[in-house]
């Protein structure tokens, strides 16, 4: 992993004076990008709750299980691929 | 409980063959190469728990003492295996659920070779000492870049993909298809940033290292779980209403677990209690996610004996309950007394990634490969092997580590005793491990030989395709 060099935003606890000590707590630019991404982020999900509700993703309680049935291979039905049918026996 | 009338129309039988085929380049080469990088993990983690029994192995070459070979181990099944072999299953299921070919394959070919060379860069820089000192990041710098960057090409064919859908309801799944390609690149990126030092780069160290496995690994095994367990009984999940309420609540509470690895260190007591909260709170997502796949399942046990995906996802979900709930309890401050900085730690974690995530893994292989390869599994039993080897394998190896973890962390906490005798307590349940990883590598070899038929059309040919196969 390369580590900057120590910058102007390394937070130092070689001061015992507290107020010092916030008043060197800079916030480097990166971690206050990450910050507000985070909140985009959140945001994001948030956003993505609202359009489920409103576009009654959250409505077919039921129904939606039956989705990845169809015709094809409809619900009721088990799909393989299967073990071939065991002899008289035959172990697990 | 019968199937609502749809819609469809006859083309509807081709097109899970083209959707098939759309998907059977890229995701053959992610399970090809995940498949290859299991193989080399595993070598890497059976020489390490061998360590432990015989410290003198092996100790006069460089490359093969514990310190990195346990990171290689690490990072070859995480960004090898895992993660290749997740994003293939993760493609395949969501060409399906969106019922569209699969997008951007260029992209995708483009990804898995990057993501290789990424994750051969790295792996061979820890084997050579240029590894870093932090957990679950290791790789330099311009391996994660090239990691960072082939898992943005795949992101983006699985957001095209779904941007592309056909269908109007987005089945379970699919929510954590989509979710977990939108969290993690941000995590990888966010966390591989050279810009931490001290005490915060510990906390990012963390909030990465569980976030690895909410937002990118437990996304996937769930999503599969959702899909096969239902799929391969021909039963709709028990309660849908109950797996929506279980990816929400997941959503909000997963992410905030990560320092709780860091109980009881220098970091904010209020950071950590935080984590601890989140932590309990989980077993919300884990009841509902429990609660369904169990009342799928009952009654249909006997599928189990004629399916082998769904041997694997059954064993693979049932370890995420267990998972689940030993990680609330393991994140609570008087069971860390006693259980941090043992093998309790590395026992919960293979109890996660292996007997859960790999074990559905292997399950959705077994049901996606024929059907992309166009091929069936040559030898059922030794797809039985595989299934026994790994579970029995993977089983030993959790029940030895726990329990060695425990009596380890109460002897380590008896401040008379000598450390000596702490290491000699806990020498019988290291030897059980390598016993188990014996096993482990025996079925990783069984599944290696049965894939690489696969690939090659080679073996006995079954009578009936599995797209065809329906079990009585």
């Amino acid at each position: 992993m390369i580590l900057p060099p120590r910058s102007r935003y390394h937070f130092s606890y070689g001061h015992f004076d507290t107020e010092l000590r916030y008043r060197r707590m800079n916030v480097p630019p990166a971690t206050l990008l990450l910050v507000v991404l985070s909140i985009c982020g959140a945001a994001l999900a948030l956003a993505a709750f609202v359009w489920a509700v409103r576009t009654g993703q959250l409505d077919q309680t039921n129904a939606g299980g039956l989705v990845i049935f169809d015709d094809e291979e409809p619900a009721g039905t088990p799909s393989g691929p299967i073990f071939p049918k065991r002899k008289e026996g035959a172990g697990l | 409980m019968k199937a609502p009338p749809l819609e469809q129309s006859p083309e509807l039988v081709s097109l899970r063959r083209v959707l098939d085929e759309s998907a059977a380049v890229p995701v053959l080469l992610f399970f090809a190469t995940g498949v290859l990088w299991l193989l080399a993990g595993t070598v890497f983690g059976l020489l390490t728990s061998l360590k432990f029994d015989m410290p003198d192995w092996l100790a006069a070459i460089p490359a093969l003492t514990f310190g990195r070979l346990r990171p290689a181990h690490l990072n070859a099944v995480n960004y090898g295996w895992a993660s290749l072999a997740g994003a293939g299953c993760l493609l395949w299921l969501t060409s399906r659920l969106c019922m569209t070919p699969v997008r951007l394959r260029g992209g995708l070919i483009a990804s898995v070779i990057l993501w290789n060379l990424g994750v051969l860069y790295g792996t061979g820089a820890v084997l050579l000492g240029y590894g870093g000192s932090v957990e679950w990041l290791e790789y330099p710098l311009p391996a994660a870049a090239m990691i960072g960057a082939a898992f943005l090409l795949f992101a983006a064919s699985i957001l095209q993909t779904f941007r592309m859908r056909s269908v109007q309801h987005l089945y379970v799944s699919l929510w954590y298809t989509v979710a977990c390609v939108v969290w993690f690149p941000f995590l990888y990126v966010a966390a591989n940033l050279p810009i931490y030092s001290g005490v915060v780069h510990g906390a990012v160290n963390w909030w990465y290292g569980h976030n690895a496995l909410a937002v990118w690994f437990t996304p996937i095994g769930l999503a599969l779980a959702y899909y096969f367990i239902p799929k391969v009984i021909g039963r709709p999940i028990y309660s849908y209403y109950l797996s929506l309420l279980g990816f929400w609540s997941f959503a909000l509470f997963y992410n905030w677990n990560g320092i709780h690895h860091l109980v009881g260190g220098p970091v904010p007591n209020w950071l950590q209690t935080i984590s601890i909260i989140a932590s309990v709170l989980m077993v919300i997502p884990v009841m509902a996610v429990a609660v369904n796949h169990h009342l799928t399942t009952v009654g249909h046990f006997r599928h189990l004996r004629s399916s082998p995906t769904l041997r694997f996802t059954v064993f693979g979900a049932m370890c995420y309950t267990a998972v689940s709930f030993q990680g609330s309890l393991e994140s609570l401050r008087g069971m860390q007394e006693v259980v941090h900085f043992t093998h309790y730690t590395v026992g919960h974690a293979h109890l996660g990634v292996y007997a859960f995530l790999t074990m559905i893994l292997f399950g959705a292989m077994y049901y996606i490969t024929p059907r992309v390869a166009r091929w069936n599994w040559p030898h059922p039993g030794l797809i039985k092997l595989h299934f026994w080897l790994t579970a029995g394998g993977i089983s030993i190896y959790v029940i030895a580590m726990c329990t060695g973890g425990i009596l380890q962390g109460y002897a380590m906490n008896e401040s008379v005793r000598p450390f000596a005798q702490v290491i000699d307590l806990t020498r019988p349940w290291l030897i059980a491990r390598s016993a188990s990883g014996i096993l482990i590598t025996g079925g990783h070899l069984v599944f290696a030989y049965l894939f690489a038929q696969m690939l090659i059309h080679a073996g006995p040919r079954r009578e009936t395709a599995p797209w065809e196969e329906a079990a009585a």
